[in-house]
């Protein structure tokens, strides 16, 4: 049970914990796809739905988990999320075969959308007090910072050590350790019913996602006119005309369409989606680079990796093997950090 | 991490603004995985390696325009957000 005033150190200790975790598994998750591959007998679309297993319910419930947050309360969402994604971590552990890994990244993916948005909200109510809570919050995202650029060397040294299997074996002990951090010092948040989901949006989001998805993986093995392919496009197209719809009726919307109406967000959101479509297909493909093609372990994989991630700070396109493309991102980067810098 | 543009974002509009901007980069990533992924089929993997590096350029090149189309904030104070690569 939390006592009454519990040190919001604790509080800091668990909500970085959940967070370092999943981003190491994320940034180490690169590095390990190639040993996976080969362990699980898979091809590249196996290996692109182990990323995307895990992607599309982070993508999918992302929105719905903010009025989670305020209906159950934001502890107990944080908890829930933690031990979902540490049980499913060691259902990745156990993996036999690649369609049990998705499954357990699916129920990752959902794990994380929970927890990720909770982390935050935990630590603000922690750190009641501006000053304090801003070194908080400084800590906090420094971690990722750290993380992140750590993530894929520890990751490339324990998959060479120890197998790809290790990368979410660590997740178990720490995610032990965070919920019964989280339980023991976390403050009780008040939950309030004032905001109504709509799950009928949810899933018509999430499956026209899901579905648009399949579509891009699936068509280059199946063709652009097989039946599948076509039903699936349709089916995505109708799923996010739903979504669209719903929203629109909805007095309560998860996604207020009203925001797009401001030119720079709906400019800094498309470039977010195109960027992120280039870097993290980019990564993707520089996972089979390094190790299938070039020949690297992945101790070393992880180093470039590294390499990339810390590059990717200063001048946001940056890559070794490409330096065409790094053609003065970094001194537009004005422009590009709005997406990571928003005004307070 | 994604998450760290909510740590920027107060009020509550900017609240839903930023899983707004996380979603899509979600979204982003899943779809650029899934094209880049499919070029792998009936390819050798280097000339797949190759094709997908050149389509990043290019949607680098997209999200560079995008992102200078975009009119300045009213309010240019920002907060040194660590962009980090997360998922």
């Amino acid at each position: 049970m939390p006592r009454p005033d519990p040190d919001p150190r604790f509080t800091l200790i668990a909500s970085s914990f959940g967070l370092g975790m999943a981003l190491l598994d994320v940034t180490a998750g690169n590095v390990a796809l190639p040993s996976i591959r080969a362990d699980l007998h898979t091809d590249a679309a196996g290996l692109s739905w182990v990323v995307d297993g895990y992607t599309l319910p982070f993508a999918s419930l992302l929105l719905l988990a903010g009025g989670l947050g305020d209906r159950l309360g934001a502890r107990r969402l944080f908890t829930a999320g933690l031990v979902v994604f540490t049980a499913a971590s060691a259902m990745c552990v156990a993996a036999p075969d690649i369609g049990w890994l998705i499954a357990a990244r699916v129920l990752q993916g959902m794990g994380a959308a929970l927890f990720m948005p909770a982390s935050l909200s935990i630590l603000r109510s922690a750190y009641p007090e501006p000053v304090e809570r801003a070194r908080a919050i400084g800590i906090w995202s420094s971690l990722t910072a750290v993380t992140g650029a750590s993530g894929p060397l520890v990751g490339g040294a324990l998959i060479h050590a120890f197998g790809w299997r290790s990368i979410f074996l660590i997740n178990v002990p720490i995610g032990v350790l965070g919920v019964l951090l989280a339980l023991r010092f976390v403050q009780r948040s008040p939950a309030s019913a004032t905001r109504a989901f709509d799950l009928g949006a949810q899933a018509a989001g999430a499956f026209g996602l899901a579905a648009l998805t399949w579509a891009l993986i699936e068509r280059s093995a199946r063709g652009w006119s097989s039946p599948l392919i076509v039903l699936a496009f349709v089916c995505a197209a109708s799923g996010i005309a739903a979504f669209v719809a719903l929203e629109r009726r909805s007095a309560d919307p998860m996604l207020p369409l009203h925001l797009f109406r401001d030119r720079t967000f709906t400019t800094t959101a498309a470039a977010a989606l195109v960027y992120a479509a280039g870097f993290f297909g980019g990564l993707f493909v520089l996972s089979i680079e390094f190790q299938d093609v070039q020949g690297y372990s992945p101790a070393a994989a992880g180093l470039l990796f590294g390499i990339v991630s810390v590059l990717q700070w200063g001048s946001p396109s940056c890559r070794p093997r490409r330096p065409s493309s790094c053609k003065g991102l970094s001194w537009r980067s004005p422009a590009l950090a709005q997406l990571w810098s928003r005004p307070r | 991490m994604n998450a760290a543009i909510l740590a920027s974002v107060p009020s509550s509009l900017a609240g839903i603004g930023g899983a707004v901007l996380n979603t899509s980069r979600q979204v982003g990533t899943a779809l650029g995985i899934a094209v880049f992924a499919s070029s792998f089929h009936g390819r050798p993997a280097a000339e797949a390696v190759r094709l997908s590096l050149g389509c990043a350029a290019l949607l680098y090149l997209c999200a560079l325009a995008l992102a200078s189309r975009a009119p300045a904030p009213a309010s240019q104070k920002s907060y040194d957000v660590i962009p980090v690569p997360d998922h």
